[in-house]
């Protein structure tokens, strides 16, 4: 790693933490992030493994509403180049859900909720502007 | 040599080929083969490595088959060792807080050559292929945390309990993209239930761990068999690994 890329990786990842906090006190008025008492309702992973993006893990579908959503959206609109990556790990379900989630950049949503497993209550969550696709997209 | 006779080849070409097979190629199709794509045609004839008629096992073609091999399997070795050698340097780096920017007293002076808070003048620090990883020590977010900060954050720890936890992570990483896999709830998961372990087992409260139970703890996450939680770190090793192996020069280049 040159000096320049050093100074480049410290810049970014202070934008990450910038950004993961932005996320946090967002979704703390939605849910309870996991800790070492107990699991919650959902994790940010705060570790910036050199990529722009933010991952959120989260346990309860309730965090999958549109309006949630947008908001994540509205906050990575600040964050030009960046994305949120949205994993489904709901408890109980590690092993026979599939991998799934979303993710969440300023102008495009990438679904891929598979959401023949949900509870009926959220089979037919829609996103405004999205379109379907994998994490690789 | 191809094993099959020219005569057969020549009526299978007929027979599955339309007779104005020609025109629906590019005039410049050759543009779009490979150099060697002879080889494949059954045109060109194959080279054995070890003709029949020469005695498989002289003495001149096996050294030389063998001398090349090693060659190649000691430029792959000193490859790794040289890897090997900078993930070590720079992880003595970090434990000594070694900073190869910091400035040094410039020579001429009665102190030349010491390291300086001041400006320095110097000459600019050597950078090698891992040397000038700059990121301060006391600033978190470009490492793995053996134990999640976001798990740690809120509860009620001693100030110096809090600092272990912090510091327990890896160099910083530089090649996650993450995709919609579960791997770090189901390592949060994990993480929780052998905290709750360690608590219970050494009757232990939050705000009483002392900083060497701390230290505890976060050497049984990192010995820890439990698939979930060394799943997740072997992961994030390789994937350094990986990224490093594809950057670091290899011997011969």
């Amino acid at each position: 790693m040159t000096t320049n890329e050093a100074s480049l990786y410290e810049e970014q990842a202070k934008i990450f933490k910038r950004l993961s906090d932005q996320i946090s006190a967002m979704l703390e008025r939605f849910g309870r992030h996991d800790s070492l008492l107990g699991l919650g309702d959902y994790s940010v992973v705060d570790d910036y493994g050199g990529y722009p993006q933010v991952k959120i893990s989260i346990g309860n579908l309730e965090l999958l509403q549109p309006h949630i959503i947008k908001q994540l959206q509205k906050i990575v609109k600040e964050f030009p180049g960046w994305e949120i990556v949205i994993a489904v790990a709901v408890r109980g379900h590690y092993d026979d859900w599939p991998d799934m989630g979303l993710t969440i950049r300023a102008r495009e949503i990438v679904d891929g909720l598979q959401r023949q497993y949900f509870p009926k209550e959220f089979q037919n969550i829609r996103y405004e502007g999205s379109k379907p696709g994998t994490d690789r997209d | 040599m191809t094993p099959f006779k020219p005569e057969w080849l020549e009526h299978r070409r007929r027979r599955y080929t339309r007779p104005d097979a020609s025109r629906y190629f590019r005039p410049d199709y050759e543009r779009y083969l490979r150099p060697d794509h002879a080889r494949f045609d059954g045109r060109q004839t194959y080279e054995p490595k070890y003709r029949p008629d020469q005695p498989y096992g002289s003495e001149e073609s096996a050294l030389a088959a063998h001398t090349s091999e090693l060659l190649k399997l000691k430029s792959e070795l000193d490859r790794l060792l040289l890897l090997r050698a900078a993930i070590r340097l720079e992880q003595l780096r970090r434990k000594a807080g070694f900073n190869p920017a910091q400035p040094r007293v410039p020579a001429g002076n009665a102190d030349g050559g010491q390291w300086t808070n001041d400006g320095g003048g110097g000459a600019a620090p050597r950078t090698g292929a891992l040397g000038a990883i700059k990121v301060a020590e006391s600033f978190n977010p470009g490492s793995h945390h053996f134990v999640p900060q976001s798990l740690f954050n809120k509860l009620p720890l001693p100030p110096e309990t809090r600092k272990v936890f912090d510091e327990a992570k890896t160099a910083p990483l530089l090649s996650e993209r993450h995709g919609w896999s579960k791997e770090h709830r189901i390592y949060n998961d994990a993480i929780t239930e052998q905290f709750d372990r360690f608590m219970k087992e050494n009757s232990i409260r939050p705000e009483e761990m002392a900083p060497d139970q701390a230290r505890r703890f976060v050497e049984e996450v990192k010995r820890s068999s439990d698939p979930r939680i060394r799943g997740l770190n072997m992961r994030i090793y390789m994937r350094e690994i990986m990224y490093w192996l594809r950057r670091v020069p290899r011997g011969n280049e």
